[in-house]
């Protein structure tokens, strides 16, 4: 009894500090996800709840729909982490360098990121445009194929997503690369030169095993990312067209919110959160002996 | 310790700040002197300064009418009005009126937040409802009930480049009649550079075709559709030869097509009402518009927005949104609203005003509009669940489109999803 006495008031002061955040995570993370687990056990018919077990999930598996989100959700995120987060490096150890302007190169590639998506996607799909759209001038100009109708045909549609995503975020990685480049000493780099090592061995053994903690970090956030887009894909195509740019977050947004199916869409969440968690996991715990932490 | 307590206190206090905020705001919104405050949720889904026109017609209505305080409220895009009036119905909290589109009034019906309107219909007296015109009734229906009364109204019409029909030695004054005469013209008005005809892809213009070849899209009670009908496939089979032939793109939206057709990508096309004034102010060149060519029969749908009154207010406040949206619909002010919006006023009266003549005068094409009501029927599908009815229709008829599966396997497919999604409203 004295003892929890002790303790109450040696960490009291921190649980109270901690316990506004505790509060919010409990309200808007943790209940939300107990409940549309909960609800995804129920069919919503005539304004009424409707308990049904599994078959929100098995209407949802069996449908065609949701099986072309995953796979959509799948490319979208192998398709868009890998070169977002190689640019996004390969930008950092460039912008490392001293070179001229250094500071005017890594605010433009930085740029795309302090606008808002929604706005972007907008800009990006009068570029776009099969008609009057910048990209297709240019390519007419380089005597490239010029009638490409990108956000409206498959595979174009996804590709333009994709493209969009790159853009976007590269810069951010880059940014985020920056910082774990600035970490590492540069006599190490200087040692490597006198001893013989060329560019892409200093890369190779230099660079990349001591920024592996940021790597870690950006490709899970990459990820995460790939997984939660929902807004660019709103504004761009509307998961069309026939389905070929819906993923799984608009597929919930979607069945939530202009269907009015809840039991879908929390089964749909159900399944996210799964498989987020699932990710995590694994490349947390998988990856981490691999990452070399200096202390 | 003294230190520590005044911190845990003033802890205290930051905590307690949210709660004493939703205590206040969880009271009924105040209402000074008796005044009925009507609040009411509208959409926008054009450009331009419609929530201005918006708010002078109600404070208008505010100023002639005693005890009454309507408090218009931008809300977003239908889907988004749908979204801010279901969630604020359940929360408790419901706006008096809302404008919403036809599918939505389904779901508001099915989800128990609207009132059947018959009531208020009967209590006005015969005749009440001759101020619509009829075609226009039938999205404030569901199952055959009045739930909503209409507000602000569209329909397709046939837009062309009359400097293109010149061109290609068509007489400008002569739209495309029916559908082969419309293939016709499309092949003579189609080059390298420009598509003969644009049609935007969703359900509601898919739905008239198919509607035109003497199909049928749903039963009256909403629980079934007819989409694999021979009539139904033959439409689509129609469209997709017009895409393989070139004439036609395989997908455009209202807005892609309405920019193709002021940028000179386009001869022909199927567009809103709502596109008028934009065509208007962009074209540089002559431009018309006609009925829709028919097929087997001359039909046209139409969507927009109709005033829906919520069920979980007092009678009192019940009774004042009805007299609003009476008032809204009146020949004066859905006038008003057309001038300024370009819907089509929904009182046949209203075209006899002086300012709407004037109006007309200075932009014919809008009687051609008027004029083909006629022909009207609602937006279709008429179903519960429409939205994702909607959507499954709109999605198969661009895998139509883009040749990635047949017109009678498409339609086999897109019949099963929809009985799929109806199959709950059976018993």
């Amino acid at each position: 009894m004295k003892a929890t006495t002790n303790k109450l008031r040696k960490y009291g002061q921190a649980y109270l500090l901690l316990l506004p955040s505790l509060v919010f995570l409990l309200f808007f993370t943790h209940y939300p996800v107990i409940y549309s687990v909960w609800t995804s056990f129920f069919d919503r018919i005539r304004g009424e709840n409707r308990f049904v077990g599994v078959a929100n999930y098995l209407e949802m598996f069996t449908s065609a729909e949701f099986q072309q989100a995953i796979v959509n959700n799948i490319i979208y995120a192998l398709c868009s982490t890998i070169p977002a987060v190689v640019l996004g490096l390969f930008l950092a150890v460039l912008l490392n360098t001293k070179i001229k302007a250094r500071g005017f190169y890594r605010f433009a590639m930085f740029y795309p990121t302090i606008l808002p998506i929604a706005t972007a996607s907008m800009v990006w799909v009068f570029l776009l445009s099969q008609s009057i759209g910048l990209v297709n001038h240019v390519l007419g100009m380089l005597g490239l194929p010029s009638n490409i109708d990108w956000v409206n045909t498959s595979p174009y549609a996804i590709v333009s997503i994709i493209v969009v995503y790159i853009w976007k975020y590269a810069g951010y990685y880059m940014l985020l690369f920056l910082s774990g480049l600035q970490t590492i000493d540069d006599s190490l780099y200087e040692e490597a030169y006198l001893e013989g090592a060329n560019a892409w061995e200093r890369f190779y053994r230099i660079t990349l095993p001591l920024i592996s903690p940021t790597t870690f970090f950006v490709v899970l956030v990459a990820i995460i990312n790939s997984f939660q887009a929902v807004d660019q894909i709103y504004v761009m195509t509307k998961g069309g067209p026939h389905n070929s740019t819906n993923v799984l977050l608009y597929y919930i947004y979607e069945h939530g919110f202009v269907y009015w199916d809840s039991g879908v869409a929390s089964s749909a969440s159900t399944v996210l959160f799964a498989v987020l968690l699932v990710v995590t996991f694994f490349y947390y715990y998988g990856l981490q002996k691999t990452v070399n932490y200096e202390r | 310790m003294k230190r520590r307590k005044h911190f845990i206190l003033a802890l205290l206090a930051v905590l307690l700040i949210p709660a004493v905020l939703f205590a206040s705001g969880a009271g009924e919104s105040k209402e000074e002197s008796g005044d009925i405050i009507l609040r009411f949720y509208f959409p926008i889904g054009t450009a331009g300064d419609l929530t201005n026109i918006m708010n002078s017609l109600c404070e208008q209505y505010n100023a002639e009418h005693e005890g009454v305080i309507v408090e218009p409220i931008f809300a977003g895009d239908y889907v988004q009005t749908m979204q801010r009036t279901l969630t604020s119905s359940k929360a408790g909290n419901p706006p008096d009126l809302a404008l919403l589109t036809s599918a939505d009034v389904w779901t508001a019906v099915d989800e128990g937040i609207i009132l059947p309107l018959q009531p208020f219909i009967d209590a006005e007296g015969e005749g009440f409802l001759d101020r619509f015109f009829p075609g226009m009734l039938e999205d404030s229906k569901v199952a055959g009930e009045f739930y909503a009364i209409p507000f602000q109204k569209s329909t397709p019409i046939f837009y062309y480049n009359k400097d293109m029909f010149r061109e290609a030695g068509l007489d400008p004054e002569v739209a495309p009649q029916n559908w082969e005469e419309l293939e016709e013209y499309a092949a003579k008005l189609t080059t390298a550079d420009r598509y003969g005809l644009e049609v935007p892809i969703d359900q509601w213009l898919m739905s008239i075709f198919i509607m035109q070849n003497g199909g049928e899209i749903n039963n009256i009670e909403g629980t079934e559709t007819y989409l694999d009908s021979p009539e139904a496939i033959e439409a689509m089979e129609y469209l997709l030869s017009l895409v393989q032939k070139g004439y036609m793109p395989a997908k455009r939206l209202f807005g892609d097509s309405s920019s193709d057709f002021v940028a000179g990508k386009t001869a022909m096309m199927y567009n809103s009402t709502g596109s008028l004034a934009f065509v208007r102010d962009s074209a540089s060149f002559d431009w018309g518009v006609a009925f829709l060519p028919m097929g087997k029969e001359r039909i046209v749908a139409t969507g927009g927005g109709q005033f829906v009154i919520s069920n979980g207010t007092s009678p009192a406040r019940q009774q004042a949104a009805w007299d609003f949206a009476k008032w809204m619909t009146e020949p004066e002010q859905t006038a008003k609203w057309s001038i300024g919006s370009g819907f089509i006023a929904v009182s046949p009266e209203a075209f006899e005003l002086p300012e709407m003549v004037e109006y007309t005068n200075a932009l014919p094409q809008a009687i051609v509009a008027r004029d083909q009501l006629q022909y009207a029927v609602g937006e279709p599908p008429k179903t519960h669940d429409a939205r994702q009815v909607s959507q499954a229709m709109a999605s198969m008829f661009e895998s139509i489109l883009a040749g990635q599966i047949s017109p009678a396997d498409g339609m086999a497919d897109l019949q099963a999803q929809s009985e799929r999604i109806l199959a709950k409203y059976h018993d």
